[in-house]
């Protein structure tokens, strides 16, 4: 039993340990010459670009959907007119970063996870260690990048038609002008609101991007490895995703944004 | 894998919008909040600033103009609030204007408005100090809320040891609800006064048919009637006299008749 737990414990110590060393040579590769540019874009395009209907979507619903739920009790106040304000500053804050962030996880973390995986497993990896490339640098790098560039654009974008999605949902019941919705709404947020979510973003996408990353390169050699490596990428990026939300939330209030 | 030129262009129009977005949004949030643009600063001291936060919004005419940027305090008693105010209303604020702590609405932000008193007086230098007024002090207000309550206390308080008094039958107005014994009385002087008016029409009468009274009584009598018949003349004149067409009408006129003749003959003897 004593000898179970000392393996449970020192298993999580080897596997903190493993992501530690693959984060220092994630590091280590972006300040290369060797810079994979073109891979890069490629990785830009297949993570964000391809991303971008279901993120367009998500974010619109989400707006229209949290001004239709908040009228009626907005309305018991006599406050429908506080409803462009309240879902602004909601959406930009936390709603929109934290659930982008999770649509991502579901759909970038798997897919780099089960790509990477599925190298791993056929030896693609090893074959490209072996004739002198670099897979850190061509696979892993572009991949976290691109991930930490994309995501708080894809975010960006998704605050954007969730507004839209909120104007729509305020013409449903009533008629609200474009020019005064907007206005409500840029009068209503700060750039203590806008800044700190736009920086937590960054750190969304390097933890989709790196746990996708490392599950797919550390995978196991075997088939049911690479459904493996997909399906923690998502669960452990996920959680991340919560984590780095909570330590933000505390620092954003800790500086008095 | 190379990236192809489709799949280029596309990642790039994608970056270039969602940067864009970002560069508006943040163009508008600073617009709105006066951080870009041509300013002016002016300053005012206030005792109380009544919850005042930099970052609320200064009104000229009912117009947001500009912002708090800064409060702080200066003295024991005094706290003095920055303010920026777009270049462009500087013209209409004048030195003499007067600065005042408002709300926005029953729950609403607090705002500092702005109200100008001349029209003659110079332009506002940038910097200056603009005159404030203090807010209405609402532990003022309360503590003379506090001074009616109590005085409506006092008042209360005498109304209702004077409801129990009359309740417990004391007093005038106590007797009058709760003491039969006034209506007893009244009753009692109200039949003495009925035998008396009754003696005192007796007496009246005999009065009358005294021969001394006689000749005075009658002819009143007969100027009262001469009155009477005039009267009627003039309301119904002979030509248009109408007949009693139905049956009810004529029984009541004749019923009229006789009691007239009985009235007559009463009054004759």
């Amino acid at each position: 039993m004593e000898n179970t737990e000392d393996i449970f414990y020192k298993k999580i110590l080897v596997e903190s340990g493993n992501e530690v060393l693959f984060m220092f040579r994630f590091f280590r590769n972006i300040f290369r010459w060797d810079f994979e540019g073109n891979e890069f874009i490629r990785q830009c395009y297949m993570i964000g670009y391809r991303s971008f209907p279901l993120v367009a979507i998500t974010g619109f619903i989400v707006g229209f959907v949290m001004t239709l739920q908040s009228e009626p009790t907005m309305k018991e106040f006599g406050a429908v007119s506080f409803i462009p304000r309240m879902v602004a500053i909601s959406l930009v804050r936390e709603i929109c970063p934290v659930i982008i962030a999770l649509i991502c996880a579901g759909k970038m973390a798997s897919g780099i996870g089960a790509e990477l995986g599925s190298m791993k497993v056929t030896e693609q990896i090893d074959a490209m260690e072996v004739s002198g490339g670099n897979p850190i640098q061509y696979l892993v790098v572009t991949r976290i990048l691109a991930c930490i560039c994309m995501v708080p654009i894809l975010t960006v974008v998704a605050e954007g038609l969730g507004l839209l999605g909120s104007y729509a949902g305020m013409n449903v019941s009533g008629k609200v002008s474009a020019v005064l919705y907007f206005h409500k709404v840029f009068t209503g947020i700060t750039f203590g609101d806008l800044i700190p979510a736009f920086i937590k973003t960054i750190f969304f996408g390097f933890a989709i991007g790196f746990v996708g990353c490392y599950k797919g390169y550390n995978s196991d050699r075997g088939t049911e490895s690479v459904g493996i490596a997909a399906n923690s990428a998502v669960v452990s990026s996920s959680l991340w995703i919560i984590v780095i939300d909570a330590i933000a939330v505390q620092l954003t209030s800790a500086l008095g944004y | 894998m190379k990236a192809t030129y489709g799949q280029r262009i596309k990642t790039g129009i994608f970056t270039v919008i969602g940067l864009l977005m970002l560069i508006v949004a943040i163009f508008l949030i600073g617009r709105t909040k006066n951080m870009f643009g041509n300013t002016f600063h002016i300053y005012g001291t206030f005792k109380n600033v009544g919850g005042l936060e930099a970052g609320n919004n200064v009104r000229f005419v009912g117009i947001n103009v500009g912002t708090v940027v800064n409060i702080k305090i200066i003295s024991d008693t005094l706290a003095r609030v920055d303010m920026i105010i777009d270049e462009k209303t500087h013209p209409f604020i004048k030195s003499d204007a007067i600065a005042s702590i408002g709300s926005d609405g029953l729950m609403g932000d607090k705002l500092i408005s702005i109200a100008s008193t001349s029209a003659n007086s110079v332009v506002i230098s940038n910097g200056a100090r603009i005159t404030s007024v203090d807010p209405a002090d609402f532990g003022a207000i309360i503590s003379k809320v506090q001074h009616i309550a109590s005085n409506a206390e006092v008042i209360t308080d005498g109304l209702a040891g004077i409801a129990t008094q009359i309740s417990s039958g004391k007093g005038n107005i106590g007797r009058l609800i709760y003491d039969n014994s006034i209506a007893k009385n009244l009753d009692a002087s109200m039949s003495n006064m009925k035998a008396g008016t009754a003696g005192f029409s007796e007496n009246m009468n005999a009065a009358k048919h005294n021969f001394l009274l006689k000749g005075y009584f009658k002819n009143k009598e007969r100027k009262k009637q001469q009155a009477e018949q005039a009267k009627e003349d003039a309301q119904n004149p002979p030509a248009t006299a109408t007949k009693p067409d139905t049956k009810a009408d004529r029984k009541a006129q004749r019923k009229a008749d006789k009691k007239a003749k009985k009235d007559a003959k009463t009054d004759g003897q």
